[in-house]
């Protein structure tokens, strides 16, 4: 199963122990983790912003995210980067959208061929646990 | 090409005959494929521990306390 994960579940796996931490693991491991340039720039964003006294902060975070495999980024909306996000993940055939942004989690219910599930669903889906 | 020598537990050296039998490969094959996942998933794992370490403590000082607040936080 290929998975996508936004650029907030990537940035709580590199910071803190816990399920995004295993969401990526088993992603890796078992399933296809597929990811896109937009998510390291807005990572190194947010990270420079959050942490401007660990200059290699960017760096820890490349090491985490570089195991993921990069697909093309999708320009249009330009000034939506998270609908530019989900549309880069259904162009490379991501089963699983995984956010834990309650806006783009309101956008499932409409998306054709591409769950998009927070953290604990995902986890549910890509562990076996789901019902 | 190099040359590794591992000395294997009679419980190993059957599970690796049998993952062999299974799938048609040499020894080699099936430890080099084996160790090339191995050390893909050991990489990551060393990436997320460094960060951990490095990050964590600077994340709490700075309000974001557990990954739910980075998952609120960051849109």
């Amino acid at each position: 199963m290929k998975v996508f994960l936004d650029t907030n579940v990537w940035l709580s796996a590199t910071v803190f122990a816990g399920l995004c931490e295993a969401i990526v693991l088993e992603s890796h491991q078992r399933h296809r983790l597929l990811t896109t340039r937009l998510v390291q720039q807005e990572a190194h964003a947010v990270l420079r912003r959050k942490f401007p006294h660990i200059s290699h902060a960017p760096a820890l975070f490349d090491a985490v995210w570089s195991q993921a495999e990069c697909v093309a980024d999708v320009d249009e909306p330009a000034k939506d980067n998270d609908a530019r996000l989900v549309r880069a993940a259904q162009s490379a055939g991501a089963a699983v959208f995984v956010t834990g942004d309650r806006r783009v989690l309101s956008w499932g219910l409409e998306s054709v061929g591409m769950q998009i599930l927070s953290p604990r669903q995902a986890w549910l889906l890509l562990s076996g646990q789901a019902q | 090409m190099s040359t590794l020598t591992v000395r294997l537990s009679d419980v190993e050296d059957q599970a690796l005959k049998l993952a062999c039998e299974q799938s048609g490969k040499s020894k080699s094959e099936v430890v080099r494929e084996l160790l090339s996942d191995s050390l893909k998933t050991y990489r990551l794992r060393q990436a997320l521990q460094q960060a951990h370490a490095e990050l964590s403590a600077s994340a709490r000082q700075s309000g974001w306390l557990t990954e739910d607040d980075i998952l609120q936080d960051v849109r």
